[in-house]
């Protein structure tokens, strides 16, 4: 395994048992997470903003969001992670039958995570919205 | 036999062109693609046909067709990830997606699959006339 795959593998098992701030310590100290999309959780934070603002997302979820990691591809200092996640939003049922997470690395340390994921899910789950007909 | 990143740079190179059948063409006629969420245009299309019969209607009324700008691929034996950014105008809004990603398994000169990970919400706004309201 590629020193990139085993870095985001551990990466992931860490933010998957809820441990962020052991999660945190694997990321460069400018390390950045966006998440795609215009809804009110989409947008680039730094790690304060993911203490301040992300971790407080996932603590209203009534069911807690559960991701399994499906594969890792990598090439040099990126990586890419396919992974799926259930749970229940503050505003309804949350379920990504496919996540993408794109990752670079420096130093050993997760630099750059950018979450690619269905974003009317986080609207009606998350953020309390729906689509209409306009 | 080309390689996983040559295929994946022809690739780049026809959406790059606004080529787009071309590029749609070189999913396996017995090859799989999906387009993630719930949206009109969301599910899993079974072979090449499938794809040109039901997805490519759909994406023909673009008033202007996003054009898109790639990254370096991602690249992992018969793995390849392709992301992008691009605007456009759909039918029915502005089509803004400052992150695309394909991810795809290439066997021979071909994509055995391909997901298409986007702005969902984006695709409800610009194509299909919907909009975004409280629950």
């Amino acid at each position: 395994m590629s020193e990139t795959k085993t870095i985001v593998r551990r990466f992931f098992d860490t933010l998957c048992s809820g441990d962020f701030a052991a999660a945190f310590a694997g990321m460069t100290d400018d390390a950045t997470w966006s998440v795609i999309g215009t809804t009110a959780v989409s947008g680039t934070l730094d790690k304060a903003g993911m203490l301040s603002k992300q971790v407080p997302m996932l603590a209203s979820f009534k069911e807690p969001p559960v991701v399994g990691v499906d594969e890792i591809i990598a090439d040099g200092n990126r990586a890419v992670v396919l992974a799926h996640c259930s749970g229940v939003g503050p505003t309804g049922p949350y379920e990504q039958k496919r996540y993408a997470f794109v990752l670079r690395i420096r130093d050993g340390l997760v630099a750059e995570v950018v979450e690619y994921l269905d974003t009317v899910a986080v609207e009606t789950a998350i953020c309390g919205n729906k689509v209409v007909a306009a | 036999m080309a390689d996983t990143r040559e295929v994946a740079e022809k690739f780049i190179d026809r959406i790059e062109g606004l080529n787009f059948l071309e590029a749609f063409g070189m999913l396996a006629a017995d090859g799989h693609y999906t387009v993630i969420g719930k949206t009109k245009a969301s599910r899993t299309y079974n072979g090449r046909q499938d794809l040109f019969d039901n997805l490519i209607p759909l994406l023909s009324t673009f008033v202007e067709p996003p054009r898109l700008a790639f990254d370096r691929p991602v690249v992992d034996g018969d793995r390849a990830v392709l992301l992008a950014k691009g605007a456009g105008r759909g039918p029915t809004g502005p089509y803004d997606q400052p992150y695309y990603a394909f991810v795809t398994r290439v066997r021979g000169d071909e994509f055995v699959e391909i997901i298409e990970f986007m702005d969902t919400t984006m695709l409800e706004t610009a194509i299909f006339g919907k909009k975004l309201v409280d629950a």
